[in-house]
């Protein structure tokens, strides 16, 4: 071990090694993924006239993606279903099929997470929350799952007294049976533009298409 | 060996202390200080998880953001600086060669540190990614690779330059640290930020990154440590020498291929998820060459270890590390990974990893060359003892409750018929658990800083002292 060139060298290829294999491989194998049409014809090839999945985030929900990461809602969610028989995803009813590498190319920094301190979100947008129930559980998620150990976000809201009529966005807390977080008599609770967007995001998130390599999975 | 070359061979060793002295000291508060902000932010998390209201008001303490500042506090404050100092004065003194580029370093070090309270501050305001390690923007990363080209360049200088040839497994780990860091950071950095890479190949290279980052960087540092302070404390060689390059090679070829354990069911190619599996598995080669290395050499001498401080912080990592591959293959099989995957089992590992193998190293460490910077003894012997007993109970605790509360999380969310909310309450205790033992751990990290602070004062004291009553006494 007195050779210095050949000590450093082979220090150097060990990680080039996996670099290689890892990185590079993944990329070569699958880093030109385009969207798909859900069936292919004959040739294999993608049927132009039908809708490309994964559908790119329009809108609020493209800024949505962003409140998303910069809250760091990563660290407590994923958004990646498991194949069945891996944990109860499917019996939990957080996706109809197994997430795929194509579900993710559209994505500008990847969202997969590696904590489930919180709930899978890859198809929160196909489950039964509505909007509303967005703002409350992000206005404090006490008023829709009590227990919850999700902090709330009630910076991304506006406490304002009423002006004359009420606005057409503040929140609706009749779901608030306790009564300890509905804003006192005269004053309303209002999203900002951040809040709308996270819900928009919320809403816009669901895996619900099939693609050539991954069918739904059947539920027995 | 001759009286001479001993005398010789010590005055080269001071002369090796104060050549350091400057950047080593930086490196050192820098750890210390990180150390500590890191530490507030975890427990600040910590608390979160249980009390969700906790700081809520405020955008900068929401729990996304201060766990982002815990991490990467701890990564590039507390773990790198800790690197730098103990990583290149152990090159330094194998090498028996002073530190010509001391200037450097201390530059290095200063943008280093400026570049990441920068970045830290970028978190805290929202501008961040989503991915773990990776959170800063990538301008912060790119200052703080050019601050490293400073430190790795000098450490390269050391080494070439060294006056003793022979390559001891410290050196050759150490040494292959400072090299395999710029490696993946920089091709990480380039990929993520400066590509158009997409998908979930950015959720590989991300892996990769945060994988060889433990890995290839602190592993490699930690291992130096172990291999140097415990033989030199004991006054014992190495059991069985001849398998420490074995294990050398086999963690470099092996390790950087396990990201896949951590991708495993999820939306990347399955011969990754296996390949991940198989270096897992392979790790135990290395684990078990450190083993019969390192912790057979000490398990004779238990005693003297009981008795010396710096000896025991060293044993404690060792034996982490070891325990550490143990679980790392036990966990990386198919049914626990169904269960434990994405559940605090996963963090527990990650502490016993970062914390009880290579800070208690590092810490073990620093007791050792800190006084060698300043040439004066620690003056407290009982906050060394506090923050031993502080540290060693509190992540004892964190690991196991964190361990325990991950198994009964992953195993009831394997079941349907348990709802998400009734896990979040079955899980509350042992997280209270592991808040306690956050604060013991905070204690034990400020009665370090404390003590670090007194032996500073002590030694700026002596340096206004009359000559003839610097009677410095420090351990060889």
């Amino acid at each position: 071990m007195k050779n210095l060139p050949f000590l450093i060298s082979g220090i150097f290829a060990t990680l080039l090694f996996s670099w290689m294999g890892v990185v590079l491989g993944t990329q070569i194998q699958y880093g030109d993924l385009e969207r798909s049409s859900s069936e292919l014809d004959e040739n294999g090839n993608i049927l132009s006239d039908e809708t490309l999945f994964p559908e790119p985030l329009v809108g609020l929900a493209q800024i949505g993606e962003e409140v998303y990461t910069e809250m760091g809602c990563s660290h407590c969610h994923t958004q990646q279903v498991r194949k069945k028989g891996m944990g109860s995803d499917f019996e939990r009813g957080w996706g109809k099929r197994q997430s795929v590498a194509r579900d993710y190319i559209l994505q500008s920094r990847v969202l997969l997470g590696s904590y489930r301190i919180g709930q899978d979100l890859a198809n929160v947008g196909d489950r039964d929350y509505d909007r509303n129930w967005h703002m409350l559980h992000f206005y404090n998620p006490q008023i829709t799952s009590p227990n919850s150990n999700m902090p709330p976000y009630s910076f991304l809201f506006d406490y304002k007294k009423i002006k004359g009529q009420k606005s057409l966005d503040a929140l609706d807390f009749s779901m608030d049976t306790s009564n300890l977080y509905k804003p006192e008599e005269g004053f309303e609770v209002v999203p900002t533009t951040r809040a709308k967007a996270l819900v928009e995001y919320m809403m816009s998130l669901n895996q619900d298409y099939e693609l050539p390599e991954m069918k739904f999975t059947a539920l027995e | 060996m001759s009286k001479d070359t001993l005398i010789s061979e010590e005055s080269i060793q001071s002369k090796i202390d104060r050549s350091m002295q400057s950047a080593g000291l930086l490196f050192s508060a820098s750890a210390i200080v990180w150390l500590i902000i890191g530490s507030l932010f975890g427990l600040v998390s910590a608390i979160k998880l249980h009390i969700p209201s906790f700081l809520s008001g405020f955008e900068w303490f929401t729990y996304g953001r201060t766990q982002s500042v815990f991490i990467c506090s701890m990564a590039y404050g507390w773990s790198c600086n800790a690197i730098f100092a103990v990583g290149l004065w152990i090159i330094a003194r194998l090498g028996l060669r002073e530190v010509r580029h001391g200037g450097l370093m201390f530059c290095g070090g200063l943008i280093w540190n400026l570049s990441l309270s920068f970045g830290i501050l970028c978190i805290l305001l929202g501008q961040m990614t989503s991915l773990d390690f990776l959170e800063m923007p990538g301008g912060v990363f790119l200052s703080m690779l050019f601050s490293y080209a400073l430190i790795g360049i000098s450490a390269f200088m050391i080494f070439k330059n060294r006056l003793n040839k022979e390559i001891y497994i410290s050196q050759l780990y150490a040494v292959a640290g400072f090299f395999w860091f710029p490696w993946f950071f920089s091709a990480a950095l380039f990929i993520i930020y400066f590509t158009d890479v997409r998908g979930t190949v950015q959720s590989v290279t991300h892996g990769w990154y945060a994988h060889n980052f433990f890995g290839m960087w602190l592993t490699p540092i930690g291992l130096a440590a172990a291999y140097y302070f415990i033989p030199k404390l004991l006054k014992r060689p190495i059991n069985k020498y001849y398998l420490a390059p074995l294990g050398f090679w086999s963690l470099a070829l092996f390790y950087s291929w396990g990201v896949g354990r951590l991708l495993i069911n999820g939306p990347v190619p399955v011969w990754i998820q296996a390949s991940g599996t198989i270096a897992t598995v392979l790790m135990f080669v290395p684990a078990l060459i450190t083993l019969i290395n390192v912790n057979w050499t000490v398990i004779p001498f238990f005693k003297q270890v009981l008795s010396n401080y710096k000896l025991r912080f060293a044993v404690f990592g060792a034996f982490s590390f070891t325990v550490f591959g143990i679980l790392g293959i036990f966990s990386s099989t198919p049914d626990s990974v169904a269960v434990n995957q994405f559940t605090y089992a996963r963090e527990s590992l990650s502490q016993l990893g970062n914390y009880a193998f290579f800070s208690m190293l590092m810490f073990g460490s620093l007791y050792f060359i800190l006084p060698k910077f300043v040439r004066t003894d620690w003056p407290s012997k009982f906050l060394i003892n506090f923050h031993f007993l502080s540290s060693s109970i509190g992540i004892t605790v964190v690991i196991i409750s964190l361990w325990l509360c991950g198994n009964i999380q992953g195993e009831l969310m394997s079941d349907p018929n348990v709802s998400f909310l009734t896990i979040t309450e079955v899980t509350q205790p042992y997280l209270v658990t592991r808040t306690f033992a956050l604060v013991l751990l905070l204690l034990g990290h400020l009665s370090f800083a404390f003590n670090f602070l007194k032996l500073l004062f002590v030694s700026i004291v002596a340096l206004f002292e009359p000559v003839d009553s610097k009677q410095l006494v420090v351990e060889a």
